[in-house]
């Protein structure tokens, strides 16, 4: 890996320009020569809010450079060149070719590659290094979240954990799922012949109408996906490939804007270790910028792929859905999360409670489908005041461990909330040289989700009763935190039962286990396609 | 406000307007002794409300300002934003608790209200209530559905209609209404009467050569329906695109949808109106604009610029036009967007209306005006809504903090001299270009250049929100 990045000076950033590869096919495509003058002049009349041009040779992202002391944005960019990509190139029309290769492999091949590429990443450690100080000069997350996320790579890679995923998350008739993916699976399925067949025997007879028995058996058929991810956590696109390759897909992944280097990182590990593999072979790591009609016209055309899966903003689902309704869709659409403390926290638990409560919101900085953004209290108005003071307490710990940056438009939203909206709200801030830090709202009313600011803040709002909160949960919420226990068991299948995901102890909402359904759905089941033959 | 305070800032508020006239008028006005007086209002004003409204109370608190403070603090640290109309807790309207809402409203007033709410069952019955007991509460209803309220008491009722008058009779007689001969006349009249002086002259005198027409409500308490009502009687004869009130009840159903038989019975009589019979009742006031043609009056039309383009398409169906008698005025404001979110061409909307109606593009004026601030400013013919010097803009960044200089974009917000009774130092929703020079119409000072809404911050994350949600 590093060896081809210094031949071709890639994922590293010289002078505040940065040169990424995409991975097409599993060819590393390098982006042309382009010096800071022609960066600069390619922007020169852009706004500020310009982060990309399309040259006829090269696409140029910018991103904000972010002062990590003082959490402002320092005024310069780092500029990222990238290669062109075009439609055509992206789209597997070869179907033989992957029923022969790719389709072939089997789940061992399959573990044995992801295998390759942990060690790849964890042999490589300084060029990993590399591109995570890169991604850090623009990184919204703070440097916590930052760090984790590039210390858990490889083990997003474990092998265990991906034969887990396939097994459970593909598992059918009692059977463990890589079973349907090596191939053909007999099942015992009780065989009901058909209306035909009966009227055709009374009409032919048993000699022209018998058949011999065949075996009922059922395949896990590796599909053509597009993934079309959002969101600037640097394992987005490495989370999206993973489920491609999991599922022996030909694929694409489109990386975010604010994770395109990590992305680059990934295609070129795959590129590095195993180039002639299948699944190098067939996977297409690449970016363009959402809504790109010149690309996404030919990739939203029926039978380009067989599976578009795309996260993100409203806008984006709707706009994915609209422009390919012929190619089945899987999307994570927008959610988050709620927390419920029942009045029990307040016999003696309430340190607890509040520490797990804001843990649940700090997840990805409150910035995941499944971060608590609300915090229900069942007690009066002065006993959530009084949680929503040791909250802001515990969310200013958090701020001394991982400081985090404010974007200057939502620094204006919070003064617009405190200021309008929400003004007889009951705010309890933490601030640092009078900026916001973090904090708390107790609403003495219902709060509009869509004023969320998603950056360490809670809203807090006071309830009679934990049953109070169940007519403001629906598909929108992921997951809901409850504490207790007994509570939490009690209300469980209530909350579900209206279309939340989750329904987890406090402070346990960011677990996880391979195999477990994401957004209701098995997601490697939705990736593949069932057969019967 | 001790009585000395009130007396000294009537006495202000008068030299003010004086000098809103003189500046309107293009002669004498002194930007600078202007800006003093202005910013003395809105330090007395800032003073009466540390003292009298809750709201502005607890941000001072918050913010550590007291009643003594200078104007870059209260820009910096005191605006509120214009959701704080609209801080009021749904569920209160939900279920008709005016009990509530009269408690919030005492919030961002500077007396408290205690009107009877006895047997009030609708947000028009208890503005009603209010108005009877002398808060005139207007309201506005944006893109969300839901409703700000804005109060005001008489004197400053009365103060506003006053300055609106005083400023924008000579900045629309200017090289606008009537000859050249009253125009001449008109001038001098205008600087030599007092403000009282002469709104009573142009109440009394009305003009009795326009007919008004309205493509908006004949009655309500929406922000653009209590301009028409100010405005409609000074014609000779006016009339309304829709014939019916126009009740806050029958909104909320729009967004929220009716709930009881009363609501649905008003839902069904606002569509009838509105949608079942918009045409014909285009094509009445299209009748009735010819009848004023023909009767040789000059006529004054006011809506939203997506009515003047449905009324253009039905023209153009109906393959009309109708020669407007010469000094006749089209005035436009309210936002470019129609109900479904059409974005028009402004532009193209004066060509079609200059065509449809024989009236040069220059007799077609766009006012911009929000329910929270005192003034309408009118876009002259470089393109600019000129601010009357009773308000001090300012223009926010991202962050909210003030801008200098005298070329800014950024969202729009003002300091009102006028707003005694409510809290006046507001941050709007609108994306603004606000530039400060002189203008080739002759007026200076500062002028809104562009107008548009605040972009919504688009999430980044796979955590999100799909749409509104009570949570």
């Amino acid at each position: 890996m590093e060896k081809i990045c210094r031949e071709s000076d890639l994922l590293h950033c010289q002078g505040g320009v940065v040169r990424a590869p995409f991975l097409i096919k599993g060819k590393i495509i390098v982006p042309p020569e382009i010096n800071m003058e022609q960066i600069e002049a390619a922007f020169r009349d852009a706004d500020k809010d310009t982060v990309y041009v399309k040259l006829s040779n090269a696409q140029l992202i910018r991103e904000p450079v972010i002062d990590r002391k003082t959490l402002r944005y320092t005024g310069e960019y780092v500029y990222q060149v990238l290669p062109p990509v075009s439609g055509p190139e992206l789209v597997e029309t070869n179907i033989d070719r992957l029923a022969h290769g790719l389709y072939a492999l089997s789940v061992a091949d399959i573990l044995e590659y992801l295998e390759l590429l942990s060690a790849a990443l964890l042999k490589n450690q300084e060029l990993v290094a590399q591109v995570r100080e890169i991604c850090r000069l623009t990184a919204e997350h703070p440097d916590a979240f930052l760090d984790g996320w590039f210390a858990a790579f490889p083990s997003l890679l474990n092998c265990e954990a991906a034969r887990q995923m396939i097994n459970n998350e593909l598992s059918l008739w009692g059977r463990p799922g890589g079973d349907f993916l090596d191939g053909w699976v007999e099942v015992p399925g009780g065989v009901i012949p058909g209306l035909v067949p009966s009227l055709a025997q009374a009409l032919f007879g048993q000699d022209m109408t018998a058949h011999q028995p065949v075996k009922t058996l059922m395949r896990a058929m590796p599909t053509r996906q597009l993934h079309i991810t959002a969101g600037n956590a640097p394992v987005i696109p490495i989370v999206s490939a993973l489920r491609a390759i999991l599922t022996k897909s030909a694929a694409v992944i489109k990386s975010p804007y604010g994770a395109t280097i990590t992305g680059a990182l990934f295609g070129l590990a795959a590129a590095a270790v195993a180039p002639d593999h299948p699944i190098t072979q067939n996977l297409s790591v690449v970016y363009w910028p959402g809504g790109d009609g010149s690309i996404e016209s030919l990739l939203f055309r029926p039978n380009a792929f067989d599976r578009i899966v795309v996260w993100g903003t409203p806008e984006t689902i709707t706009s994915v859905q609209s422009k390919a309704p012929f190619t089945k869709t899987v999307c994570f659409n927008p959610r988050y999360g709620v927390s419920l403390i029942g009045r029990e926290a307040f016999d003696g638990s309430l340190e607890k409670a509040v520490v797990k409560a804001a843990m649940d919101s700090m997840i990805d900085n409150q910035k995941a489908c499944i971060a608590s953004l609300v915090h229900y209290i069942e007690g009066t108005e002065e006993q959530a005041r009084s949680y929503a003071e040791r909250l802001r307490q515990t969310l200013r710990q958090w701020d001394g461990l991982t400081p985090q940056f404010v974007l200057p438009a939502v620094r204006g939203q919070l003064k617009r909330m405190k200021r309008g909206k929400y003004s007889r709200a009951h705010w309890y801030i933490n601030s640092q040289k009078e900026e916001f830090t973090s904090g708390v709202i107790v609403m003495p009313g219902e709060f509009d989700i869509l004023d969320h600011p998603m950056c360490r803040l809670v809203i807090v709002r006071p309830v009679d009763n934990l049953t109070d909160v169940l007519r403001y949960l629906h598909q929108g919420v992921s997951t809901v935190g409850i504490y207790p226990e007994e509570r939490r068991l009690a209300l469980r299948d209530r909350i579900l039962a209206r279309g939340v995901s989750n329904v987890l102890p406090l402070g346990q909402c960011e677990r996880i286990f391979a195999g477990m359904p994401h957004d209701g759905m098995m997601v490697l089941s939705q990736l593949v396609d069932w057969k019967n033959a | 406000m001790t009585t000395g305070q009130s007396e000294r800032l009537r006495t202000v508020h008068r030299q003010l307007i004086k000098a809103a006239q003189t500046w309107a008028l293009r002669q004498g006005f002194d930007p600078g002794r202007a800006r003093e007086l202005r910013r003395e209002a809105i330090l007395i004003n800032h003073a009466h409300y540390i003292k009298t409204i809750p709201a502005y109370q607890r941000l001072a608190q918050e913010e550590g300002v007291s009643e003594v403070t200078d104007i870059e603090t209260i820009k910096k640290k005191l605006m509120s934003t214009d959701d704080v109309f609209k801080s009021y807790n749904q569920e209160w309207l939900e279920q008709a608790d005016f009990g509530q809402m009269n408690q919030w409203l005492s919030g961002i007033y500077h007396k408290r209200i205690d009107v009877d709410v006895q047997g009030v069952r609708s947000i028009d019955d208890w503005i009603e209530r209010l108005r009877a007991a002398g808060t005139n509460t207007v309201y506005s209803s944006g893109t969300s559905g839901t409703f700000s309220f804005v109060p005001r008491d008489e004197t400053d009722w009365a103060l506003v209609k006053t300055a609106n008058t005083v400023y924008l009779t000579p900045l629309l007689t200017y090289r606008k209404v009537g000859t050249a001969l009253v125009r001449l006349l008109v001038k001098p009249a205008i600087r030599l009467l007092s403000p009282d002086t002469l709104v009573k002259a142009v109440n009394k005198a009305g003009l009795p050569d326009f007919d008004g027409f309205f493509l908006g409500f004949r009655q309500g308490n929406m922000g653009n329906q209590v301009l028409i009502r100010e405005l409609a009687p000074l014609f000779r004869r006016h009339h309304f695109l829709y014939d019916i009130d126009l009740t806050a009840a029958a909104l909320r159903c729009l967004r929220w949808g009716a709930q009881t038989e009363e609501d649905r019975q008003l839902l069904g009589k606002l569509q009838k109106e509105t949608i079942v019979e918009r045409d014909s009742n285009y094509l009445k006031v299209i009748g009735h604009i010819k009848t004023s043609v023909e009767e040789s009056q000059k006529v004054f039309l006011f809506g939203a610029p997506y009515q003047f383009k449905e009324l253009g398409e039905i023209m153009s169906g109906e393959n009309q036009r109708i020669a407007l008698k010469k000094g006749s005025i089209i005035l436009f404001g309210g936002g470019w967007k129609s109900f479904t979110g059409e974005k028009m061409d402004r532009e193209a909307l004066v060509r079609i209306l200059s065509a449809t109606f024989n009236i040069p593009p220059e007799m077609i004026l766009e006012g911009y005006s929000m329910t929270e601030i005192s003034v309408l400013m009118v876009r002259c013919d470089s393109g600019r809504f000129h601010i009357p010097p009773l308000i001090e803009p300012v223009v926010f960044d991202e962050e909210l903090s003030p801008l200098e200089g005298k070329n800014l974009s950024g969202t729009f917000g003002f300091l009102d001299s006028l707003a005694v009774s409510y809290p006046g130092f507001i941050i709007s929703g609108d994306h603004v270009r606000l530039m400060d020079e002189e203008c080739q119409c002759g007026l200076c000072g500062p002028a809104l250049v562009e107008i548009g809404r605040a972009r919504n911050r688009e999430v980044k994350g796979c955590g999100g929100i799909m749409t509104s949600f009570r949570a």
